[in-house]
């Protein structure tokens, strides 16, 4: 409905677990305790899509991008938390 | 026709652009030759990964080495201005006649993500300024698996392989010679585009003319 303002949700962990395996095309959503790198094998260059979708994901609060989430996430529950920490971030003002 | 194609005319020409959404390029400066050689002689690059493979030079023979060969290069750091060094992107040995260049990247393993999007920022920077049609890769055998994706996805393709060339390890293992050609660099670009652009801080106050 035009006008409408609609509500941005955060997702709950295993959602993300879901997004996470739907972006990187894999049938099951992986554990959160899951290596990005070695479990789930993730090289850098990889890593990039994982960061472009989840600038999409997070898109809606529009909250500055962390050069933190190329270096300071190991694990899904990383990610995760990272994704938390992003949308509970005050919005940056728009222009 | 992507937008790569569409034809430039003198309005609609802008800069490659060194900062993206989370890394940047900087000029190499005496102030970050200190970062680069704690990079180069780290323990698992100075060992096998990096040029040097087991030597670890002195410090000044090592910044004059920086610049021998080297066409352009840039450190990679973050976006954050109180951030370290991500890593360094080097292009050298050009060719004009043949229009190659080689690229070479040096980073810790913990910041290999963070450098690839510098990386990328770098590979667009060469080829707003230079026409090579190719820029190549010397990979030891053993560093392919780093860059698996980048094959898979037909970034990097091997054009060449050296048997046996580089002995680590008690044995010998292939010298490969990647490439990544100016369309599939395009590509891989524009694929890429939203994260290579910088991010307006519009808390930033306005400048006014």
């Amino acid at each position: 409905m035009s006008g409408e303002v609609v509500p941005a949700v955060i997702i709950d962990l295993d959602s993300f677990a879901r997004w996470l395996a739907n972006v990187l095309g894999i049938a099951e959503a992986p554990d959160p305790t899951a290596d990005l790198e070695h479990d789930l094998g993730l090289d850098d260059y990889s890593m990039l899509g994982v960061v472009a979708a989840f600038d999409s994901l997070v898109k809606s609060w529009s909250a500055p991008a962390q050069p933190e989430i190329y270096y300071s996430i190991t694990t899904v529950r990383d990610l995760y938390l990272h994704y938390l920490t992003v949308v509970s971030m005050p919005p940056a003002m728009l222009p | 026709m992507t937008t790569s194609d569409t034809p430039k005319t003198p309005s609609s020409l802008t800069s490659p652009g060194l900062v993206g959404r989370r890394s940047r390029l900087v000029a190499l400066l005496p102030a970050h030759y200190p970062a680069i050689y704690q990079l180069a002689v780290q323990e698992n690059v100075a060992a096998f990964r990096w040029r040097h493979r087991g030597n670890i030079p002195s410090y000044e023979a090592f910044v004059q080495s920086l610049y021998s060969s080297v066409l352009i290069q840039f450190a990679v750091t973050s976006t954050r201005e109180q951030s370290g060094i991500f890593g360094l992107v080097v292009a050298y040995n050009a060719n004009p006649i043949d229009q190659t260049t080689y690229l070479a990247v040096l980073s810790q393993a913990k910041y290999g993500a963070a450098t690839m999007e510098g990386v990328l920022l770098f590979v667009r920077y060469i080829l707003a300024f230079w026409p090579f049609r190719k820029l190549y890769v010397e990979l030891p055998e053993y560093n392919l698996p780093q860059f698996a994706t980048a094959v898979k996805a037909g970034l990097l393709v091997e054009e060449g392989r050296l048997f046996e060339n580089s002995y680590y390890s008690d044995r010998y293992w292939d010298k490969l010679i990647m490439s990544i050609s100016r369309e599939a660099a395009r590509e891989h670009l524009d694929r890429w585009s939203f994260l290579l652009e910088e991010e307006i801080d519009s808390s930033r106050p306005m400048e006014t003319p």
